[in-house]
C-alpha cells in the first residue's frame, strides 16, 4: 500500500508538472495574503491553545477573542470585550454544563468547582 | 398491522411529544456545533434514557439521530463549517448560494431534501429491511475493497476542475490513512512514537482542521472579509426554493435517496460516501454540469437527501441482524440491550410495537426537523451578515473546543490546527480539501478489505472477478473514469 501510493504520487506530480501552464491563468486570483495579519493571527492562536491546558480554557477563550476583535477586527474595546463574555459564557454552558465536557480549568479550577 | 397501531397510540403520548421535540432540537443543535457528531449526540443521551419506558428510550436517541445529520447541513451551508464528514458535499453548493445571499433559500432545498432521503429511507426499512439486509451481507470484503476504490474515483471525479489536484489530495488523505497500528499485525506504522496515533489520525480533528480552521482563516486574514460577497443582498430572491426548483430536483432527490439507503444497508460504508457518489450522479446527469461547485440547488439536493437517507439504512442491518454499519447505529445497540432488546429478528417479532414505535416517530421527528429548519432558515441566514473578523475567531474558538472534546486530548487540537493551516493554503493552491478527508476514510477500509481477500484467496487476484456484484462495481469503476474521458476527448474534436 506505502509503495503504490508512492508511485501513484510520483505520476501526478509528473502530470502536474507537465500541465502546469493553462489551469491557474483564468481562475479568479485569490486576494494576496495579508502576511502581517496572517502572522499575528497564527500567533494568536498558538499562544491560545497553549494557554487552554495551563493557564484554563475560560482565560485563554475570552482573551484570545478579545485580541482577534480587537487587533484584527478593529472593534471598539467596550464591544470587544462585551461579545467575548458573552460567547465564552455560552461555550461553557453548552459544553461544560449541558455536555459536560471537561474542558481545563487551569488556574481558575478551584474557583469553578470542577 | 396491529403493531403499527399501537406505535401509534404510543405516540400519541404527551410524554412521546414532548421528548421527539426535545429530542429534535438537541440533534439539530448538536449537528449545528462543528465536532459534535451524531455519534456524541446518540452516545450522550444514553444515559438521560435508563430511566425511560423503553419506547420513550428509542424515540429520543432516533430524533437525535436524524435531526443531528440534518443539524449539519445548516453550518455547512452557511458557514462551509460542516459539523460531520455527512454534510461536505453540501458545503460544496451550499456555501457558494450563502455568499450570493441565498443561504435561506439553500437551507429550505437542504430541510426538503433532507425530509424527503430520510422519509423514504424509513419507509424502505419498514417495507423490505429483512431482504436489503439479505444484499448488504452478500459484500464480502473483495466487494467492500472495490466499493471503497468507487469511492474514491468518484470523489476526484467530483469535486476539481483538474483530476491530477484531486488525486494528489486523495493521495495524501489514503498515506495519512496509513497511520497507526496495522489491522492484522499490530505493529504501530508512521506514528513516530505518538501514542495518540496508534488508532490512526483521527478523523474529526482532520476534518475540522480542513475547513473550519480554514474557513476562520479566510474569514479573518482578509481585513474586510466576510460570508457575504460585497455586492450581494440577503432573500433577494425569497427566503425558500421556488416551486420550479424543487420539481427540477426532484429526480436527483429520488435517486440519492435510494442510493443512500442502499450505502447505508451496507455495513462500515458511510454517510459521505453516499452522498458523495448522490452529489457525482446528479452532476453527470444534469443538463448544466457545469453550475455544480459553483451554487447549484440540485447538488444541495443530492447530497442531503444522501445522507439523511443513510439514517433509515444504517439502521437496517441494525435492526434487523444485529449489525451495527457505523458507530452511531453500534451506539443504539447499545442503548437497545439496556432496555432488555436484543436486535435482530426478535425486534420485528417480540418487540414490534416498541420497534414500530421508533420507525414511525423516525417519520415523524423527519417533519417536526423540516418544520423547524424551514421556519428558522430565514432568521438563521443573517448569520452570514456578520463581518468575518467577528465570525472567524468565533469559528476557530468552537472548532477548538469541540475538537478538544472529542477525546480531551490536546493533541487532536493541535492536529485541526496543523490541518487548519493546510486547508487555507490548500485552497488558494486550488487542491481540493475534500478528497484528502474522504480517502482518509476509505483508505483503512480499503487496505483492510484488500489485504482480508488477498489472505482468503491465497494472493489470487481473479478474487476480485468472481461474484456478479464484484463485476458491477468494477463496472462502474471503469464507467466513472472513462465516461469523463471520453466526455473531454469528444470536447477537444
Amino acid at each position: 500500500m506505502p509503495v503504490s501510493i508512492a508511485v501513484l504520487g510520483l505520476i501526478t506530480s509528473l502530470i502536474l508538472i507537465v500541465q502546469k501552464k493553462p489551469s491557474v491563468a483564468d481562475e479568479e486570483i485569490p486576494h494576496p495574503i495579508n502576511w502581517r495579519r496572517f502572522l499575528l493571527w497564527c500567533a494568536l492562536s498558538v499562544i491560545a491553545i497553549a494557554a487552554i491546558q495551563d493557564i484554563g480554557s475560560f482565560i485563554a477563550i475570552p482573551s484570545f477573542l478579545f485580541f482577534s476583535f480587537y487587533l484584527l477586527g478593529k472593534i471598539e474595546v467596550k464591544k470587544s470585550i462585551l461579545i467575548s463574555l458573552i460567547f465564552t459564557a455560552f461555550i461553557y454552558f453548552t459544553f461544560v454544563q449541558l455536555l459536560e465536557v471537561p474542558l481545563p480549568n487551569g488556574i481558575l479550577s478551584d474557583w469553578l468547582d470542577i | 398491522m396491529d403493531n403499527v397501531l399501537i406505535a401509534l397510540s404510543n405516540l400519541a403520548s404527551i410524554d412521546a411529544v414532548i421528548t421527539l421535540l426535545i429530542g429534535t432540537l438537541a440533534g439539530m443543535m448538536i449537528g449545528m456545533l462543528p465536532g459534535l457528531s451524531s455519534t456524541m449526540g446518540v452516545a450522550l443521551c444514553i444515559p438521560i434514557t435508563f430511566n425511560m419506558p423503553p419506547e420513550l428510550a428509542l424515540i429520543l436517541l432516533g430524533a437525535v439521530y436524524v435531526s443531528s445529520v440534518y443539524g449539519g447541513s445548516i453550518t455547512a451551508i452557511l458557514l462551509r463549517t460542516p459539523g460531520t464528514d455527512a454534510s461536505i458535499a453540501t458545503a460544496l453548493d451550499g456555501y457558494p448560494l450563502a455568499s450570493k445571499g441565498r443561504g435561506s433559500e439553500a437551507i429550505g432545498m437542504a430541510t426538503l431534501s433532507s425530509l424527503f432521503g430520510g422519509t423514504v429511507s424509513v419507509i424502505i426499512l419498514i417495507a423490505v429491511a429483512p431482504l436489503l439486509s439479505k444484499i448488504a451481507l452478500a459484500f464480502g470484503p473483495q466487494e467492500y475493497a472495490l466499493l471503497a476504490i468507487f469511492g474514491l474515483v468518484t470523489i476526484i471525479g467530483v469535486v476539481s476542475d483538474n483530476p491530477a489536484k484531486g488525486l494528489v489530495a486523495a493521495l495524501a488523505g489514503l498515506a495519512l490513512g496509513l497511520v497507526g497500528l496495522d489491522s492484522f499485525t499490530g505493529v504501530p506504522r508512521f506514528t513516530f512514537g505518538h501514542s495518540e496515533l496508534f488508532d490512526g489520525v483521527p478523523l474529526l480533528p482532520v476534518l475540522i482542521g480542513l475547513f473550519s480552521v480554514s474557513q476562520a482563516f479566510n474569514l479573518c486574514i482578509p481585513a474586510e472579509a466576510g460570508v457575504l460577497k460585497k455586492d450581494s443582498i440577503v432573500n433577494v430572491h425569497g427566503h425558500l426554493p421556488l416551486i420550479s426548483d424543487i420539481k427540477r430536483c426532484f429526480r436527483s432527490m429520488a435517486r440519492s435517496s435510494l442510493i443512500g439507503t442502499f450505502i447505508g444497508a451496507l455495513p462500515g460504508a458511510g454517510t459521505s460516501i453516499a452522498a458523495f457518489i448522490s452529489y457525482n450522479e446528479a452532476r453527470r446527469k444534469s443538463k448544466n454540469p457545469e453550475n455544480f461547485g459553483k451554487g447549484e440547488l440540485e447538488g444541495i439536493a443530492a447530497s442531503e437527501s444522501a445522507n439523511n437517507a443513510v439514517t433509515g439504512g444504517t439502521l437496517i442491518p441494525t435492526l434487523t441482524l444485529g449489525i451495527p454499519g457505523n458507530a452511531v447505529t453500534a451506539v443504539f445497540v447499545g442503548g437497545l440491550t439496556i432496555h432488555g432488546m436484543i436486535p435482530g429478528p426478535d425486534l420485528f417479532t417480540n418487540f414490534a410495537d416498541i420497534t414500530y414505535t421508533l420507525l414511525i416517530s423516525l417519520l415523524i421527528a423527519n417533519v417536526l426537523f423540516a418544520v423547524m429548519g424551514i421556519a428558522l432558515s430565514k432568521y438563521l441566514v443573517n448569520v452570514t451578515k456578520i463581518p468575518g473578523s467577528i465570525l472567524g475567531p468565533i469559528i476557530l474558538i468552537f472548532s477548538i473546543v469541540g475538537t478538544y472534546a472529542l477525546r480531551n486530548e490536546l493533541f487532536d487540537v493541535w492536529l485541526a490546527a496543523a490541518f487548519g493551516l493546510i486547508g487555507y493554503f490548500m485552497e488558494r493552491w486550488k487542491y481540493p480539501t475534500a478528497p484528502l478527508v474522504i480517502a482518509l476514510i476509505l483508505g483503512p477500509i480499503l487496505e483492510v478489505n484488500f489485504r482480508r481477500s488477498m489472505q482468503i484467496s491465497n494472493w489470487d487476484y481473479s478474487t476480485f472477478f468472481d461474484s456478479y456484484l464484484s463485476l458491477a462495481i468494477i463496472s462502474l469503476v471503469v464507467l466513472s473514469v472513462a465516461y469523463p474521458l471520453w466526455k473531454a476527448w469528444q470536447k477537444k474534436r
